[in-house]
């Protein structure tokens, strides 16, 4: 008999011996899936929900191994036979006896017996597989939690019709606490108060269901609840009874008492709404100021009247369409953040659109967390996009308000963390875009200084694309905590002039603290007035602490620990729980998620106790310190068994709560001490954060996930492999290396060879893909061809794979006429034929074999064939690529018009943007070879203009070498100039350094300084030079280019000589690449995707030739001059080139 | 594995080594025991007669990160050669570091001997290529075309 427990971490046990635990988070979540989904399953639809976003191959390739190990975990228990496993289908068997308790729990849940009711409720209290946090768990275990709910809501209905009014009231709380966000729950749990005689709690319970709604939703109780409150309201002033209101101030809608008296009920024109508690229903004017919180009671804004006007001014500019970033430095404490809150203040005045996010305190928050919390409070009372707009399914993805409120669900992620970044970021833009469209925008995003990189790129992105809108993003940072990835991303907007303000905040005179210390504390005595001043040292919120521990008779100058130990003392329990929760979450908490921590019941006299000290805020709904500097100080109160504890909890309520955030929980975990789960939740993270394109977020989630020792090499294995994948994404090849031979040397410890050859075909997938190391990738491949040979392994897919990948490495680096056999081999593969995805990348790698065997019109035709089977198969980035290559196959043969129209079709559509630009780099390069030079002009300007979109410095400086080409080709040398020097400013980069160096020296020759040519040709030998640069070719150029100067001053033997030097060169490539053919064609990259376009010896030939006609014309060696004029001439004729046709005729019109 | 490392001042600027290392056909010009070149995609196959007879050497060719390095990597030895540009007022300075792969002595030696070699030749030919400009800026009569 097979035993498996499925609520709590899984366990299972055969015949009563336990089967041991299964080493990988992969093979467990299989088996647990298996248990979950009794009975046959086909293999595809397993592989392909357990590994969705890689090769069919791939995937029931680590299927196999996954397999492998869970049967040999079954069978250390003799249950192997519950395996089931053939070449089609796999699952659990139905044919031998097993007990798992979620189906247990599923036929007692649909009992009408109250007993087995409460079994089935009993079963169910853990959290369904709670050491794993798959998607699919987090799903089921939602599911389940509905579930529950239910059957604590069918026994609730089973105590009333007992007349059981206290135990149906128990079971309505508990199913409460399972579905928070359910509203007839709410009323149910309403109505049976009441029937108890507690109307009060009834009320409180539609207060706290408002404060949920409003806060999480973005909406008001529905008219029901709001009828069925009137009647509690009506029944109560009937009875005589105190009217049971909505509290005020701080804690409104959260508190249920009437406010402390001696606090003001603040908000005014943000918070009209405070007096009701919530908001009113949809309003679109009235809902722009939702977002932000109202100024901190009691804090006057003191001596930055000149920095409020530059923000006002700036605002101005941006209603009036001249929006962009606003940047506001300081300390903290020095109120950058109670600025920024005024602005939105008066932008809530101007009828504005408000949003507003805050990193978290956190290390290791969700990726783009602050974005998220910005973006879901404007798309909460933006207007619907329209249906055709794709952006909105890209911005679900980040932001999962855009479904509820939009409904547009979140379209799968782009294969391409790159392009899905790209995607996301534009979706970003374009929501911006919609949100300023109809009122101007302002949004607040604070604290950037602890936010993730991927958000600080975001913001790059962003911020470069609202020069021209109604929109104003301010943002805060402390300088000294700045890292370096916020810094560039400022740099960045600096450069674009999208840095509109930047203002750096000082701290305040004497006179201006008093102001402050003042307001804290009217009545302090004069010199005790002075040390408060004194002690604040120009920091308004020190200053406002100080005061109000002076007046309570504390040193003012003990410090902030010691000022809020005195509060802290003060509170009841319950407050004194709350406080101690929003420290170590690090975050405000909703309503919802703090209720559920300290008890929905008593969160509003417990966050009543902590605002009457001045310690938490609830005026936007959530609960938050009134500062980060206080909950630093609460958070350092703690005792570390509290932390653990604290976080344990945090950990456990945050994973119930709808729409969790993965990373948050692990964060938790890991402070909780609780590391299997962390290590799950923490992966979990990754998958999330690199389906994000935040590939940096996801490196470091992985690495702390391997740094949790796990119990067995396997596991590790499994967690080293991935972060290797996603190094490799990083384009980081030491950090892919180190973690590679981190999960080799694991996995050569475990007796796994399946495992073992998974490994070395997964690193010559990243070797020949994203991180482009053709040679090593074919080593990889061998070596995984030697493990399966000599271990004699049955595994047909990883041989596939492994002998697929060689063939792709072969013929594009390496043996054309090898890499086509092995391509015929491994198409012949049943793994292969069945696998679209792969069968493409073949075909384009065929394509790739004869480009470089110049057999351009073949080359031509397999790669579009690719394309067309990529895009059968969804794969827009493998089409794309497939079709650039096609265009350079064309332009290779002569075919302009063709690769323009091919490059075209894949910069059109929904496309990833560095493919979009290369595609409009090969057209700028074909129209410029053509001698439309306006033409290319505005391809490239465009091209520059896309990866400007980007944000990325390295990208914008492709672009520039590609603009700067094109210039120089059409005779702007001053821009040729401009534009060259602007990408060799940028380091590291992905172009040719050293060619555009060459073009450089060219463009300034031209523009009359041959002493600057010089100087750049002195600078050639420091650039870095790579294969795919063609030294060879370099080097003719170099000297070309070394005549030219010599020409231009005069020097013409020595011009001469260079000259036939560089022609010695390349008429040695010319006929040494091949004797036959016009289009001697080497490759070197362009565009920001390093696909490669044709460099012709027989063109460069032309024009070495036409420039030494022209110095042995002013040598008076008219003979030779035209000899060289003529052979030039024959060449364009041939090459059907007319790039130099002009500079032929002008020489030869100087001969005569 | 052993380390040989050579360093040598040379009059010519750093240009003129560059184009040598850079240009496999050229090779012959300064590389010892090195009799016949062919170009590759990303190297050259290096031919020595006169050790190994109609023996292939494929070399890969590739540049360090900062530029100023050029790495040769024989693919039979695993020997790898890193060759090092810096710019000096009146010249440059030519550093060479090779990572034998092999502990045998003969092997070390070999190299020892081959880069006491090719390092003054590959000085010599940069330097003579810029003298040879020079004489051709100053007479143009001797210019060779």
């Amino acid at each position: 008999m097979l035993r498996a427990g499925l609520f709590g971490p899984l366990t299972v046990e055969v015949d009563g011996h336990p089967v041991p635990r299964i080493a990988g988070l992969k093979p467990r979540a299989l088996l647990a899936w298996l248990l979950l989904h009794p009975g046959p399953h086909a293999r595809g639809r397993v592989a392909a929900q357990f590994w969705p976003d890689v090769l069919d191959t791939s995937a029931r390739a680590s299927l196999r191994s996954a397999l492998w190990v869970v049967r040999a975990a079954l069978e250390a228990a003799g249950g192997s036979n519950y395996l089931e496993a053939d070449r089609t289908g796999v699952g659990i068997t139905g044919h031998l006896p097993r007990t798992v308790d979620a189906e247990a729990f599923d036929r007692l849940g649909r009992s009408d017996n109250p007993a087995e009711l409460e079994e089935a409720y009993v079963l169910a209290r853990e959290p369904l597989l709670a050491d794993l946090a798959d998607d699919w768990v987090l799903d089921a275990r939602d599911d389940y939690r509905e579930q529950l709910a239910g059957v604590a809501l069918r026994l609730a209905d089973a105590k009333e019709q007992r007349a059981e009014l206290g135990a149906a009231v128990h079971w309505t709380r508990r199913a409460l606490v399972h579905v928070p966000l359910r509203e007839s729950v709410h009323r149910t749990l309403m109505r049976r108060l009441a029937e108890s005689g507690e109307r009060a709690e009834a009320l409180a319970v539609y207060e706290r269901c408002r404060a949920v709604l409003a806060a999480e939703l973005d909406t008001p109780p529905s008219a029901e609840t709001e009828h069925l409150a009137g009647l509690l309201r009506n029944a109560a002033r009937a009875d005589g009874a105190p009217p049971v209101g909505p509290p005020t101030g701080k804690g409104a809608g959260l508190a249920m008492e009437q406010p402390h008296p001696r606090r003001r009920v603040t908000a005014g024109a943000l918070r009209q709404t405070a007096a009701a508690g919530f908001p009113p229903p949809p309003d679109p004017g009235a809902h722009a100021a939702l977002s932000v919180r109202p100024p901190r009671a009691g804090l006057p804004l003191a001596g930055r009247d000149q920095e409020l006007d530059t923000l006002v001014a700036s605002w101005d500019e941006a209603r009036r369409g001249r929006g962009g970033v606003v940047l506001i430095s300081g300390a903290a404490g020095l109120g950058k953040t109670r600025l920024a809150t005024e602005l939105a203040t008066r932008a809530v005045a101007d009828g504005a659109r408000v949003g507003a996010g805050a990193a978290y305190e956190l290390a290791g928050a969700p990726p783009f967390a602050l974005w998220s919390e910005a973006l879901h409070e404007l798309i909460a009372h933006a207007p619907v996009p329209p249906p055709d707009a794709a952006w909105p399914s890209d911005l679900a993805r980040l932001c999962r308000a855009v479904e509820r409120q939009w409904g547009r669900p979140a379209s799968p992620s782009a294969p391409d963390p790159e392009q899905e970044r790209t995607w996301l970021f534009e979706s970003v833009a374009e929501a911006f875009t919609w949100c300023a469209r109809d009122r101007p925008l302002l949004v607040v995003l604070d604290d950037l200084h602890l936010a993730d990189r991927a958000s600080t790129a975001l913001l790059a992105y962003v911020g470069r694309r609202l020069a021209r809108r109604r929109a104003l993003l301010v943002i805060t940072r402390r300088p000294a905590t700045t890292g370096q990835h916020l810094t560039l991303a400022l740099d960045a907007l600096a450069r674009g002039a999208a840095l509109t303000v930047d203002l750096a905040l000082v701290p305040l005179r004497s006179a201006e603290t008093a102001l402050v210390v003042d307001a804290a504390a009217p009545a302090l005595p004069v010199e005790v007035r002075r040390r408060v001043v004194t002690a604040a040292e120009g920091n308004p919120l020190l200053a406002h602490e100080a005061a109000r521990a002076a007046a309570a008779g504390h040193d003012p100058a003990s410090g902030l620990r010691a000022w809020v130990r005195a509060p802290l003392t003060r509170l009841p329990g319950s407050a004194r729980l709350l406080v101690d929760i929003a420290a170590a979450a690090g975050r405000p908490l909703e309503p919802g998620a703090a209720g559920a921590l300290v008890g929905a019941e008593h969160l509003a006299v417990a966050l009543d106790a902590a605002c009457r000290e001045d310690l938490l805020d609830a005026s936007d709904g959530r609960v938050r310190f009134t500062h980060t500097l206080i909950r630093d100080a609460c958070y350092a109160e703690l005792t570390p068994a509290r932390r653990v504890w604290l976080h344990g909890r945090l950990a456990d309520v945050l994973q119930a709560r709808p729409m969790r955030a993965v990373a948050e929980v692990a964060r938790h975990l890991v402070l909780a001490e609780r590391p299997d789960e962390a290590r799950s939740y923490l992966v979990a993270a990754a998958t999330q954060a690199r389906a994000l394109g935040a590939l940096d977020e996801a490196a470091g989630f992985l690495r702390e996930a391997v740094s949790i020792a796990p119990e067995a090499p396997a596991s590790a294995a499994e967690l080293w492999l991935a972060l290797a994948e996603t190094e490799a994404w990083r384009g980081s090849r030491d950090e892919h290396d180190a973690a590679f031979d981190r999960a080799v040397s694991e996995l050569d410890g475990s007796r796994e060879p399946a495992a073992l050859v998974g490994a070395y075909v997964s690193r010559g997938r990243c070797l020949r893909t994203t991180l482009c190391y053709p040679r090593d990738a074919r080593a990889a491949y061998t070596r995984a061809l030697d493990l399966i040979e000599t271990g004699e392994l049955d595994l047909p897919e990883l041989r596939a794979l492994a002998l697929a990948g060689t063939a792709w490495v072969e013929s594009a680096s390496g043996d054309v006429t090898r890499g086509q056999q092995l391509i015929a081999t491994a198409e012949t593969l049943p793994e292969v034929a069945t696998d679209p995805t792969l069968r493409a990348e073949l075909v384009l790698a065929r394509g790739m074999a004869l480009l470089r065997s110049r057999r351009y019109a073949e080359a031509e035709r397999e790669s579009e064939k690719a394309a067309q089977l990529a895009s059968t198969t969804g794969r827009a980035d493998l089409a794309d690529t497939a079709l650039i290559q096609a265009a350079v196959a064309a332009a290779a043969r002569g075919s302009a018009s063709r690769s323009l129209e091919l490059a075209g079709r894949a910069v059109r559509g929904r496309r990833s943007t560095t493919l979009a630009a290369t595609g409009l780099a090969i057209r700028a390069f074909v129209l410029s070879r053509a001698g439309r030079h306006a033409e290319a002009g505005r391809a490239a300007r465009e091209e520059v203009t896309l990866l400007k979109g980007l944000g990325d410095a390295t990208h914008e400086a492709t672009g520039q070498y590609d603009m700067g080409c094109v210039a120089l080709a059409a005779g702007h040398h001053d821009e040729a100039v401009e534009r060259l020097s602007a990408a060799l400013r940028t380091t590291p980069s992905r172009f040719p350094r050293a060619l555009a160096r060459l073009r450089l020296a060219e463009a300034r020759l031209h523009t009359g300084d041959p002493d600057g040519a010089d100087a750049e040709l002195a600078r050639v030998p420091l650039e870095p030079v790579s294969p795919a640069d063609l030294p060879e070719t370099l080097v003719p150029q170099l000297e070309r280019l070394e005549g030219l100067v010599a020409a231009a001053r005069g020097r013409l033997g020595l011009a001469l000589h260079r000259l036939s030097s560089a022609e010695r060169g390349w008429r040695r490539l010319f006929t040494a690449a091949a004797p036959d053919d016009p289009f001697a064609t080497s490759l070197v990259a362009l565009g920001p995707s390093r696909l490669e376009v044709p460099v012709e010896p027989g063109v460069e030939l032309g024009r070495v030739l036409a420039d030494r006609a022209r110095v042995l014309v002013e040598r008076g060696r008219s003979g030779e001059a035209r000899a060289a004029v003529d052979e030039a001439s024959a060449l364009a004729a041939r090459l059907a080139y007319d790039g130099y046709r002009d500079s032929l005729q002008r020489v030869a019109e100087m001969e005569v | 594995m052993q380390i040989i490392e050579e360093r040598r001042q040379c009059r010519a600027p750093a240009v003129e080594v560059w184009k040598l290392l850079h240009d496999p056909l050229r090779f012959t010009e300064w590389w010892a025991g090195i009799t016949g070149v062919e170009a590759t995609s990303d190297g050259a196959i290096l031919y020595a007669e006169a050790l190994m007879p109609g023996v292939a050497i494929p070399v890969r060719v590739t540049a360090g990160l900062d530029g100023e390095q050029m790495r040769f990597g024989c693919m039979i030895t695993d020997d790898v050669y890193i060759w090092t540009l810096e710019p000096l007022p009146d010249g440059c300075s030519v550093s060479v570091h090779v990572d034998v792969a092999s502990d045998e002595d003969e092997r070390v030696h070999a190299r020892r001997a081959e880069i006491a070699a090719s390092l003054p030749r590959l000085v010599a030919a940069a330097e003579h290529a810029a003298e040879r400009a020079t004489r051709c800026n100053d007479d143009m009569d001797n210019v060779t075309t």
